[in-house]
């Protein structure tokens, strides 16, 4: 058996900013991981049916534009509607504190605000992934 | 335990429900307990439908965005399409960065689009073993066609072709050559030739040396050549076109190819096999040469004769 992690790196709306997307994409298969990469300017039904397709262990979203609320709780519900709210998301980019907790409280398992070291992702995609 | 994620996952599949392939992928990949089971399921349970198109070339000659092309005309006709998008993995890390989806982003929100990333996981050429039989898995459910992108060009690629009906090799201006497409052994495996990029300047000259060189090939051996845009769609009905054609040609091919992957399958299985139960052996023996003991060739006839075939 050769388990391998698999992460969805997306970013869902109007955003052109790729930095952040494309530095964890580096991190983490410099870290021994498959990440598949949607590009940007996705829909969040579009990422959910991605991330099912692909079978990742881990959603991560990137945004900079500040909308990770409005971008984290419609792939929630898409998740919810596909019956995939087992997938974990994560996301990193633009924060505010009020952000982060609203974000936890609906059920996005990590918020990286701008900045973060990368070491940090790294270490709860491994946590969160399913062992088996 | 894992018992019983075999018989769910052929459940699963049985139903044709499309996370189950998903997960089926994932289970085949990893090489988990049971998945000969599943296979041997998978094997016998697949259907002759589809299509198979493998779509090959050098890195960034065009094909994601070429497949992302294909796809559109095909689901203008109601075809249902299963992507297979192999992609490099890091020999060092194992990682890999799986960016084929990114020029397919417009088919994500379409469910009868399945489109899988691969990494080559350490498989010498383009596409790995689990890759291979994740095409069985594929022909369990109800595709049309179904498209191989894979990176690569030479070696290994001239077995993909017995895995898939059509072979559209894709190449572009500037990436060499007519020498270099005959030294990588490109027009002895493609059916369709697609010089892609042909808004470049350049092109037209290299089409004319390809075709040139392509005629010293017998005509009923010879690549048909289509040029494309395929940004832009330009050549795109053209190459649809040809895939129909040369498909139906090549499917009556069917059995003299599956005669030729089957020999290639069992025969890698078993080295494969064969290959993990002497590890531990060729490790232990290999101490005996590093000190003197005995020659590497000594050990080597040694460990060889006790694989007894009757
Ligand atoms: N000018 C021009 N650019 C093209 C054409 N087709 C693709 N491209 C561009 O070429 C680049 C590579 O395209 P991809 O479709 O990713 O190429 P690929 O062969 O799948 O690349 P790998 O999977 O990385 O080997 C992209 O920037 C495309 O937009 C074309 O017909 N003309
Ligand atoms: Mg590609």
């Amino acid at each position: 058996m050769t388990k391998k992690i698999r992460v969805l790196i997306g970013k869902c709306g109007c955003d052109i900013h790729e930095r952040g997307a494309l530095t964890m994409l580096n991190v983490l298969r410099d870290n021994g991981m498959e990440v598949i990469y949607t590009g940007r300017f996705q829909s969040e039904a579009g990422m959910v049916n991605a991330a099912i397709n692909e079978d990742v262990d881990v959603i991560t979203l990137s945004d900079l534009t500040g909308s990770l609320v409005i971008i984290c709780r419609k792939v929630l519900e898409e998740l919810k509607k596909r019956g995939a709210e087992d997938i974990p998301v994560i996301c990193g980019g633009l924060l505010t504190k009020d952000d982060i907790a609203e974000l936890e409280k609906m059920g996005v398992k990590g918020c990286f605000a701008t900045g973060s070291p990368p070491q940090g992702t790294v270490d709860l995609i491994r946590q969160l992934a399913p062992s088996n | 335990m894992s018992a019983s994620k075999v018989k769910q996952l052929i459940q699963r599949l049985e139903d044709k429900e499309r996370r189950g392939l998903a997960k089926a992928i994932t289970f085949v990949e990893n090489q988990e307990a049971g998945v000969a089971e599943l296979m041997n399921h998978a094997y016998r349970n697949m259907n002759d439908h589809a299509l198979v198109i493998g779509v090959t070339g050098p890195g960034g000659a065009g094909k994601s965005t070429l497949v992302d092309k294909v796809i559109k005309h095909c689901r203008r006709r109601g075809h249902k399409v299963g992507v297979i998008a192999v992609d490099p993995s890091s020999p060092y890390t194992g990682g890999a960065f799986l960016g084929d989806r990114i020029r397919m982003g417009a088919h994500n929100t379409d469910l009868d689009v399945f489109i899988r990333s691969f990494g080559s996981r350490g498989s010498m050429g383009g596409i790995s073993q689990g890759t291979k039989r994740c095409l069985y898995l594929f022909k369990n459910y109800d595709f049309d066609l179904i498209i191989i992108e894979s990176l690569g060009i030479g070696q290994d690629e001239t077995e993909i072709t017995n895995f898939v009906d059509v072979t559209v090799v894709t190449v572009v201006p500037g990436y060499g050559d007519a020498i270099q497409i005959a030294k990588a052994g490109m027009q002895e495996i493609a059916d369709i030739f697609v010089v892609n990029k042909a808004d470049k300047p350049e092109a037209e000259e290299f089409y004319l040396q390809m075709a040139n060189s392509l005629h010293l090939i017998p005509e009923e051996l010879r690549p048909i050549m289509v040029k494309t845009v395929a940004t832009t769609e330009d050549g795109i009905p053209e190459l649809l076109e040809v895939i129909e054609k040369v498909g139906l040609k090549q499917r009556s091919k069917r059995r003299a190819k599956a005669e030729i992957r089957i020999k290639a399958e069992i025969e890698t299985e078993v080295f494969n096999l064969i290959r993990s139960r002497l590890a531990g052996l060729i490790e232990d023996k290999a101490m005996a040469a590093f000190s003197g003991q005995a020659t590497p060739f000594e050990i080597s006839a040694e460990i060889a004769g006790r694989i007894n075939i009757a």
